[in-house]
């Protein structure tokens, strides 16, 4: 019966088919891993950023930024005369503090959409292998 | 257009410079303004103290009254008018500060389209000023608007106190 398993022989790409097919597996396990963690920070960004906006818009109405704003519409020719005044009220105005914060959210929610799109058409790629 | 593409392409890396550009610019301004704040407060206090350092203790107002994010805007006012006092307006902004609003000769005063004079402004009005701050801490009004009055609270309108049931 020995005699007859050695006399068996493998397919001859077979081994290198078998580690192509183990090396696939890990690349997509790794791969919705990442996949996971992207859409875990997702789902946590996302309650960060409707914080963070209403933040912004509760400071812009308290600064009156708004309204400052809006004399660029109704008053531009005198303001043209006191635009550096003007400027600087904007900018003393302007919630910095709360923006930065939401434009980093927004940045990173966009960089995580990126990857992700990368990542789901790798998975179809490796899956059509 | 596939999403992936979308992604990938120029237009979306550009959007993604261009919001890091206005996130490092935003940094920087605040650290600015962080530096100038501590540079102004030492100044402040050098001088306020400079009695007690080098003759005895003196009598003054409470320190550090003020901390960054109080400090005021030395551009514009925006708020009530609480008192007429030709040619001084004084003003409480939303932060209940009251500030001095110094009216002069060219200063614009508009509501809607009309310009008004100063004698026509009423107290209790809503106004936002831009001018300059001078040395005795008013500030110089280039331009002044009266706000429209807010509106009343929608709650109230749609839930009148004798329609309420108790």
């Amino acid at each position: 019966m020995n005699k007859d398993y050695e006399e068996i022989e493998p397919p001859v790409y077979l081994f290198k088919k078998i580690t192509s097919r183990i090396e696939k597996e890990e690349r997509l396990l790794a791969l919705k891993r990442r996949i996971f963690a992207f859409f875990a920070g997702l789902f946590g960004l996302i309650p960060a950023l409707v914080y963070t906006l209403k933040l912004t818009q509760d400071n812009i109405a308290k600064s009156g930024f708004g309204e400052y704003f809006s004399l660029l519409f109704s008053d531009s020719a005198v303001l043209a005369r006191y635009w550096y005044n003007f400027f600087s009220t904007l900018l003393e105005s302007f919630p910095i503090v709360e923006s930065i914060i939401l434009l980093a959210i927004i940045l990173i929610i966009m960089q995580i959409s990126k990857y992700l799109a990368r990542d789901f058409r790798s998975i179809k790629s490796l899956q059509a292998i | 257009m596939d999403l992936n593409n979308f992604f990938q392409s120029k237009t979306f890396s550009v959007v993604l410079m261009i919001i890091g550009a206005m996130i490092a610019l935003l940094l920087v301004f605040k650290l600015g303004m962080d530096i100038g704040f501590r540079k102004a407060n030492f100044s402040y206090q050098w001088g306020e103290n400079y009695y007690r350092n080098f003759a005895g203790p003196a009598e003054s107002f409470p320190k550090n009254m003020i901390k960054p994010d109080d400090f005021m805007n030395a551009h514009g006012v925006l708020g009530e008018i609480i008192k007429i006092d030709s040619p001084n307006l004084v003003i409480k902004d939303r932060n209940t500060l009251e500030k001095v609003v110094l009216v002069k000769d060219d200063t614009v005063i508009r509501n809607l389209k009309q310009n008004l004079k100063l004698s026509d402004l009423k107290i209790n009005e809503s106004i936002v000023v831009i001018g300059e701050s001078n040395e005795s801490g008013q500030i110089e009004a280039g331009l002044i608007r009266i706000l429209p009055p807010p509106p009343p609270e929608k709650t109230l309108e749609r839930f009148p106190k004798d329609r309420i049931k108790k």
